[in-house]
């Protein structure tokens, strides 16, 4: 109780700035003239009486470094002091500074590449059945390299006509918002799918189930997520008990069915979704029968049989 | 020469606490000559060195001080016991007895005390 009341009183000084130097200087001042007079009144010489007072009293600057180090706290000014000096240092050699400064960019800089990389690639590959039947379309040639390529008409039309794949589906990377449950609010960011995405891939759910092809029939017709692993432990605490409980995505109110796989994290190599939904809840109506934008990455699985290059033509 | 004894750390706190006890509010020099006077110019103690203690007991809560004028018509800081310090300073003593009354008894035992 003592300590804590030390303590504070020390916290509060230091935060105050408050030094008690004046305080101090004061008192000695008291101090020396009282022992003076005392002095000469028991019959010593002025400039002795004095004199005798001061070596009685001790070393004024031991005495204050004590006193100062007791009202603040020394570990932190000192502390402080040393950053102070260190960044007058770097500012005066700016040159090296900046050197420094780069060097540790780029090393830095390079690691987290170089691991992004290894995890994505090497650790984590995507981990969904017969990986190597399954690839993007990209139909036109301005498509190379990019990630959104297909209007949800003509995804719609691909479907259709297709007959060199056994299955075509698309997501759309860029969902993201405030993500509402109870009382908590988080940003995240995820993916809208269509509804045959999850059995396109053949992923299974750690709990509950995926939103499936037979779940959609039109705009807004689908108001349900799945939740990733990782969003699932951070922000749910890897309850079970969230399927069935409902959550808002911005102003939306979507319905959570179940959890992916730790090892499923999404089409994309390096942004892992928190979430995934539906394309119909995603876009609105108007947008999913607009033919001039392209918000989907398509991809498909091959029928047994077909070579990449027969499935090209 | 008789050498003075250096003051043991903790123990001038202790010394404080009771002189505040029995003379009441007083100010900084008038502790450091009461000091003096009991121990009988036993203890070599530099007067300042009383300062930063004082802060310290403030800060705990045990002292409370505030400017007042001297018999002598000087402006001195005045130091008085808080109830908190007269409890600390019970406590403090009856672990001095204590601690006082254990080394004594190992002085007093004989080697035919332990036969």
């Amino acid at each position: 109780m003592r300590a804590l009341h030390r303590f504070f009183r020390r916290v509060l000084n230091f935060a105050s700035g408050r030094r008690g130097d004046e305080r101090l200087r004061e008192e000695i001042e008291s101090h020396l003239a009282t022992q003076t007079e005392e002095n000469i009144r028991a019959g010593m010489a002025p400039e002795e009486a004095g004199r005798n007072a001061r070596l009685k009293f001790g070393t004024v600057q031991a005495v204050r470094q004590d006193y100062h180090a007791e009202t603040g706290l020394p570990f932190l000014e000192d502390l402080l002091l040393d950053i102070r000096y260190a960044l007058r240092g770097l500012w005066k050699s700016p040159a090296f500074t900046l050197v420094a400064t780069l060097t540790l960019m780029v090393g830095i800089g390079a690691n987290v590449l170089v691991f992004g990389v290894v995890n994505a690639v090497l650790l984590r590959p995507l981990d969904v059945s017969e990986p190597q039947n399954i690839y993007e379309l990209r139909l036109k040639p301005w498509t190379a390299w990019k990630l959104l390529t297909t209007s949800y008409p003509a995804f719609e039309d691909y479907q259709r006509r297709n007959t060199t794949f056994s299955g075509l589906a698309g997501f759309d990377g860029y969902s993201g918002g405030r993500l509402r449950w109870g009382n908590a609010v988080k940003i995240v960011s995820g993916y809208s799918a269509t509804g045959n995405y999850f059995d396109l891939l053949g992923v299974q759910p750690t709990v509950g189930r995926f939103f499936r092809e037979a779940d959609v029939h039109g705009p807004n017709s689908a108001p349900y997520m799945v939740l990733s692993d990782s969003l699932w432990r951070s922000a749910f605490n890897a309850d079970p008990g969230v399927v069935g409980t409902t959550v808002r995505l911005g102003k939306d109110p979507f319905t959570v069915v179940g959890v992916a796989p730790p090892q499923f994290h999404g089409t994309e190599r390096f942004v892992w979704p928190d979430y995934w939904i539906p394309v119909v809840n995603h876009f609105n109506a108007e947008y999913l029968r607009d033919r001039t934008g392209h918000p989907l990455t398509v991809f498909g699985r091959l029928k047994p049989g077909v070579t990449p290059r027969a499935g090209r033509g | 020469m008789k050498q003075k004894k250096d003051v043991q750390q903790g123990t001038l706190a202790l010394m404080v606490l009771k002189t505040l006890e029995v003379l009441g509010p007083l100010h900084g020099y008038g502790i450091a000559r009461r000091i003096e006077q009991i121990s009988g110019d036993l203890l070599s103690v530099n007067q300042g060195t009383l300062y930063p203690v004082l802060l310290r007991l403030e800060q705990e809560g045990a002292v409370a001080s505030e400017w007042d004028s001297s018999e002598n018509n000087r402006r001195a800081r005045f130091y008085r016991l808080t109830r908190a310090g007269r409890k600390l300073l019970g406590a403090e003593k009856r672990d001095w007895e204590k601690t006082a009354a254990i080394i004594a008894r190992f002085f007093d035992v004989k080697a035919k005390d332990l036969a």
